[in-house]
């Protein structure tokens, strides 16, 4: 009899266990997808796939498009989603350490880039720590492209020659006119719909962009016939996961960033593609010594903004870090200021 | 006798010889006017009998099948390019159903929580996808051979009802070329800048003649890229004047580009109501261009398909397209208490 009852007691509990994994597979989350596309675009397209992974790690996660990023992340902040897919740009409201991933001139390549995302989904506790704050939870990182400045004259192509000029910047993001301000140039806030547009149809100088836009958004035209683009990388575009973190587990968070990883070589076909697609005349080669104009004008930028709290201290010192162990040689190494 | 023989050979050689030469060169002659004739005959007859067609899975494997022996007279000096615009981009329609189908069964599978099937049938998708978005850049890629070059918002000489068809199948294949090319991961590398072309290729159509798909095909990219829209510009509403031009005229287009772009922004609420407008009205079909109102019955049958899957774990219900699962019946609801 006694045994029977022990066979009871384990079958109970047995059921038991087996029913709750059973509800762990069907919690439901909703995660709304910023895609400028839509539904048809390449980031929605790798979230069907991310969706496939969640199942298996016991989430059945419904995929919700939009195409205006702002109420993207509204939502998520009213609850409506319990995570988002958004750029870094629009994270930095969630989560300073990875927004502050656009810093200008913070990742200057491909190479640099996975770097830097490979810590992010290594699972150190420390790197854990920065990326669960405020009640949000950043679950991985796919790279959108590196963003140059696109010139409607090939003349302007030293720092000096861009003083005086006016540029299009994201209203949202304040570093780029700040940025923009201290060279001398005009910034022009736009939003993602009417950059291009003022850049095409004379009503701005330049145009900071990533080279994804240049043949979706015809931004040759505006360059024609004597303009181009300086080959020197200002940034690096993001998308990011959010999360709410009381609505995922931190092992869903740490499988995601893992997942999300092995993905980065399919977003970078995309980039390469757009990128094949750009003309070689447009592309504008700025000698050495300008570059290294470039690198310590950018750093002095950075470090004025992580003072003032636009970008995150911790996240430009291991940025800092990258860049010095791919190229030691850079005045910045030895100097440790970020 | 000997030398007589010889004498009477001689010119019979000379006449085989001849013979042998004339009929090697002319090989290439019976090809090309074989081509001619097939060609003049299929932009002729074969085209107008196939826009005629309302069998849009007898038009789509007419594309896979005979494509390559259509296309193959371009060789020998005919131009098969104008037909091909249309078969190409009929064969990419079996391709997207069948990417479809594949996009469905990762939903049922998804429901199950079968991952490795959800996840196979996700490559599957892919893979037809990428087979459908080559087709139809195929399709645009050739009508560009035939109308173009031309120079920014240039229009071709569209002087007959066929360059006209021919031009407005082959700018919507260029947009569709994209986006299959999206779900293929990219891997076709349609360009980008295909949507903003195509965009101002539209407007060499006439409008009121096209059902208003012209219009529609437009305001569909305006939807997918707003930085395309000319300023004022009113993509919903235009979408809307767009699938009213296409019911009235029995050819249906516009009203699958507004679905399409209601599905692409997640709208659900505009996507079933373009849903059910559409099957509303599927009387006065236009008897010419049935395979073209055909055509867009799959693109909406295909999005009711995804809705209700997703929903039920079930495509739409046979003779069910324009309804849904949560529908409430709109006849007063008799009570039957009294008969318990």
């Amino acid at each position: 009899m006694r045994v029977f009852k022990a066979l009871a007691m384990a079958a109970v509990t047995t059921v038991g266990l087996a029913s709750m994994s059973a509800q762990a597979a069907n919690t439901e989350r909703t995660l709304c997808v910023f895609d400028i596309i839509g539904a048809s675009g390449d980031v929605y397209n790798i979230m069907k796939d991310y969706k496939t992974q969640a199942a298996g790690w016991g989430v059945n996660v419904k995929l919700k498009p939009y195409t205006d990023e702002k109420i993207a992340a509204e939502d998520l902040k009213a609850g409506q989603c319990d995570g988002a897919v958004l750029t870094g740009l629009r994270v930095r409201q969630f989560n300073s350490y990875a927004g502050s991933m656009e810093a200008v001139g913070a990742i200057p390549s491909y190479k640099e880039l996975q770097t830097v995302f490979r810590v992010m989904a290594s699972g150190n506790a420390s790197i854990n720590k920065q990326l669960k704050a405020n009640g949000y939870t950043i679950a991985g990182f796919a790279p959108m492209g590196g963003a140059y400045l696109f010139v409607k004259d090939k003349g302007i192509d030293t720092v000096g020659e861009l003083s005086g000029k006016s540029i299009s910047v994201m209203e949202y993001a304040p570093d780029q006119a700040n940025m923009a301000s201290q060279v001398g140039m005009s910034p022009v806030p736009s939003d993602i719909t009417n950059f291009a547009g003022r850049f095409n149809n004379d009503s701005v100088d330049i145009c900071f962009a990533p080279v994804v836009a240049y043949s979706a958004l015809e931004l040759y035209k505006g360059m024609q016939p004597d303009g181009g683009i300086i080959r020197y990388t200002l940034g690096q575009l993001t998308n990011q996961i959010v999360l709410r973190s009381d609505k995922f587990s931190d092992k869903f968070a740490a499988e995601s960033r893992t997942w999300m990883l092995g993905q980065f070589d399919r977003a970078m076909q995309v980039i390469r593609n757009a990128e094949n697609e750009v003309d070689d005349k447009w592309w504008i080669d700025i000698p050495d010594e300008d570059k290294r104009r470039y690198n310590e004008m950018l750093r002095e930028a950075r470090v004025n903004m992580t003072e003032s709290g636009m970008y995150n201290k911790d996240l430009m010192n291991l940025l800092r870090k990258v860049r010095c162990k791919t190229d030691p040689s850079r005045a910045e190494c030895t100097l440790a200021m970020e | 006798m000997r030398s007589l023989l010889s004498k009477m050979a001689r010119p019979a050689r000379t006449l085989i010889a001849g013979g042998v030469i004339a009929a090697l060169s002319g090989c290439g002659m019976i090809y090309k006017t074989t081509g001619d004739v097939l060609v003049s005959f299929g932009q002729a007859e074969l085209a107008p009998h196939l826009l005629a067609y309302e069998d849009v899975r007898m038009g789509c494997v007419m594309g896979e099948a005979q494509t390559p022996l259509l296309m193959a007279f371009g060789e020998v000096g005919s131009h098969p390019e104008k037909l091909g615009v249309m078969t190409y981009t009929t064969s990419a329609v079996c391709a997207e159903q069948l990417a479809v189908e594949a996009d469905l069964r990762y939903m049922r599978a998804l429901e199950a929580g079968q991952v490795s099937e959800a996840q196979d049938a996700r490559i599957e998708y892919k893979r037809w996808s990428a087979v459908a978005s080559k087709r139809l850049l195929k399709s645009y890629d050739l009508m560009n051979e035939v109308y173009g070059p031309l120079e920014p918002n240039e229009c071709p000489k569209l002087n007959h009802e066929l360059d006209q068809i021919v031009w407005m199948i082959g700018n919507i294949a260029g947009v569709q070329a994209l986006v299959t090319d999206g779900a293929a991961e990219g891997s076709v590398g349609v360009p980008r800048d295909i949507v903003g072309q195509v965009e101002r290729n539209a407007k060499c159509l006439d409008n009121e003649k096209w059902w208003g798909a012209p219009q529609g095909l437009r305001a569909a990219v305006w939807t997918i890229l707003p930085q395309l829209a000319p300023e004022g510009a009113q993509p919903w509403q235009t979408l809307e004047q767009s699938a009213e031009m296409g019911f009235e005229s029995g050819v249906r287009l516009g009203s699958a580009f507004y679905a399409i772009s209601a599905y692409g922004k997640g709208d659900n609420e505009r996507l079933r109501t373009a849903i059910r407008d559409f099957a509303a009205n599927d009387e006065n079909i236009s008897q010419e261009y049935a395979m073209i109102d055909a055509i867009a019955e799959v693109l909406v049958l295909g999005l009711s398909d995804r809705l209700w899957t997703e929903n039920t774990g079930k495509r739409t219900p046979f003779n069910g397209l324009g309804t849904f699962w949560d529908d409430t019946s709109s006849e007063p609801q008799t009570n039957i208490d009294d008969l318990l």
